[in-house]
C-alpha cells in the first residue's frame, strides 16, 4: 500500500506545483465509471449486540492531470475495498491510471451521439485470495439521446450503456496452475432515475439507479469455472447534502452478483450505506 | 477618525448610483478627482460587469440546455431543469473560459469546477469569483 500511495504522489506532483491539488481530488467508489457517472464512495458499519462487527468501505482517490481540458481525462489512483458484512469476506486494494477521452466535442444541444473512450491500467492485489494481478481494460460508454431525458415534469431519466474488453494477467497466485491471462467481453447497463423534480423541496434529492454488468471470459486459463459473470446492483440515495465541493448520500444498496475485476466472489447483501464524492 | 461601512444589497446598488447621479447634476457639484466619482464609476463597472456576466451565461446555457434564454431563471437546476447532464456540464467551460477573457481575467476554469456545478447561480458566482 505504501508503494501505491508513493506511486500516486510521484504522478501528481505537477498539479501540486500548480497549488490545485486538493482542487482536483477526486473520491469516489472506484474508477470503472467515467467521470460524469462516477458512483460515491460508500461506507458502512454495523456492531451488532451479539456477535463482531463488520463493516464495508469501497473507495477511490484520484487526481486529474489535465484539469483544464473537458475532452481528456488521466488521472492515477489508488483503490481500497473491503467488505466484512458478507460470509466470504473481500479485501482488494490497487493502484494505476484512468484515462478517459470525449471523442466529439460537445457544443450546443445538437450533437446528441458521443462515443466515450475510457481505460484504465492497475496493479490489484486480492488480499483474501492471495493474488496479485495487472489489469487493464477498454470500455466505450454511448453518450445517446436516451442519456437524459424528462418524463413530464415530474422525472428524469438517464442511461448509459457501456461495452469493452477487459484482460487480467495474474502474476502472483498461492498456485502455481493458477498464473495466466484471462480476457474479458464487458457490458454494461446503467440507469438512473430523478424522481419528484416537480416537487422543489425533493428535487434532485432523490436517486433510484439500476446497474447491470456482463462479463464473458472469451479467453481463460481456468477451465473449470464459470466464464459468465453477472452483477447487479440496485441503488435508493437519499441526498443530505450538496455543494459545488462534496456531496454526501445515505442510500439502500442492493448488490448481486459478482465482479471479478474488484475480487468479488458471488454475493448477494443489502447495505445502508453513507457514501460521500469529492 | 472613524471608518464607515456601508452594505447594499445587489438590487439596491443600481438605485443608488442613479440618485447619486442625479443629485450631482441638479445641485451642480462637481465629482473630478472626487473619492465619490471613483466609488461611482467603480460600481458602474462592477454593474456591467454583473449584468455582462449574466447575460452570457444564460446565452450559453440557452445554447447547450433545454430552455430559451426567457425561461431560464438563476435557480434552475442545470441537470434537472436545464437537461445539462452527462458532459454538456463539462462543456461550459470553454464558453465559460471565454467569458473571463472578455473581462481581462487571468484565472482559469478547471473541469472539475464545472462538474460540480449545480444551479445556474452557481454558473454566474464560479465566474464572477475568477473575474
Amino acid at each position: 500500500m505504501k508503494k501505491l500511495f508513493l506511486i500516486f504522489l510521484i504522478f501528481s506532483t505537477p498539479i501540486f506545483c500548480e497549488n490545485n491539488f486538493f482542487k482536483n481530488i477526486t473520491l469516489r467508489q472506484s474508477f470503472q465509471s467515467k467521470n460524469d457517472k462516477a458512483e460515491p464512495a460508500s461506507f458502512t458499519f454495523t456492531n451488532p449486540k451479539d456477535g463482531e462487527s463488520s463493516f464495508l468501505i469501497n473507495t477511490a482517490l484520484g487526481i486529474n492531470l489535465f484539469p483544464y481540458n473537458e475532452n481528456l481525462t488521466f488521472s492515477p489512483f489508488i483503490e481500497y475495498h473491503r467488505n466484512t458484512l458478507i460470509d466470504k469476506e473481500q479485501f482488494t486494494y490497487s493502484g494505476g491510471a484512468f484515462f478517459e477521452w470525449v471523442a466529439i466535442k460537445i457544443t450546443g444541444k445538437e450533437i446528441k451521439w458521443v462515443p466515450i473512450l475510457i481505460a484504465s491500467a492497475k496493479y490489484n492485489n486480492d488480499r483474501k485470495k492471495d493474488i496479485e494481478s495487472f489489469m487493464g481494460n477498454i470500455y466505450v460508454a454511448i453518450l445517446n439521446p436516451l442519456s437524459n431525458i424528462n418524463l413530464g415534469k415530474v422525472a428524469s431519466l438517464e442511461f448509459y450503456p457501456y461495452f469493452g474488453i477487459e484482460n487480467e494477467n495474474r502474476m502472483k497466485t498461492e498456485n502455481q496452475s493458477d498464473k495466466g491471462n484471462i480476457y474479458r467481453f464487458f457490458l454494461r447497463l446503467n440507469l438512473v432515475l430523478n424522481p419528484f423534480n416537480n416537487v422543489k423541496s425533493m428535487m434532485g434529492k432523490i436517486q433510484i439507479s439500476f446497474d447491470y454488468q456482463y462479463r464473458y471470459d472469451f479467453s481463460t486459463f481456468l477451465k473449470d469455472l464459470s466464464k459468465k459473470h453477472n452483477y447487479f446492483t440496485a441503488d435508493l440515495n437519499y441526498q443530505l447534502f450538496q455543494s459545488n465541493k462534496l456531496s454526501a448520500v445515505v442510500g439502500l444498496e442492493y448488490v448481486n452478483g459478482e465482479d471479478p475485476t474488484q475480487g468479488f466472489e458471488k454475493q448477494s447483501y443489502y447495505a445502508l450505506l453513507f457514501k460521500i464524492k469529492l | 477618525m472613524s471608518k464607515w461601512t456601508l452594505e447594499f444589497e445587489e438590487n439596491e446598488v443600481e438605485p443608488l448610483v442613479a440618485v447619486l447621479d442625479h443629485g450631482a447634476k441638479c445641485n451642480g457639484f462637481q465629482y473630478d478627482n472626487d473619492i465619490i466619482n471613483i466609488i461611482l464609476e467603480k460600481t458602474k463597472r462592477t454593474i456591467k460587469n454583473e449584468k455582462y456576466i449574466k447575460h452570457h451565461v444564460f446565452l450559453i446555457l440557452a445554447n447547450s440546455g433545454s430552455k430559451k434564454y426567457d425561461e431560464i431563471s438563476e435557480k434552475d437546476d442545470l441537470r434537472l431543469n436545464l437537461n445539462l447532464a452527462v458532459y454538456r456540464q463539462r462543456s461550459l467551460r470553454s464558453p465559460f473560459q471565454k467569458i473571463l477573457e472578455e473581462l481581462n481575467s487571468q484565472n482559469k476554469i478547471s473541469v472539475k469546477e464545472c462538474d460540480n456545478l449545480v444551479t445556474v447561480s452557481d454558473c454566474i458566482s464560479l465566474i464572477r469569483s475568477k473575474k
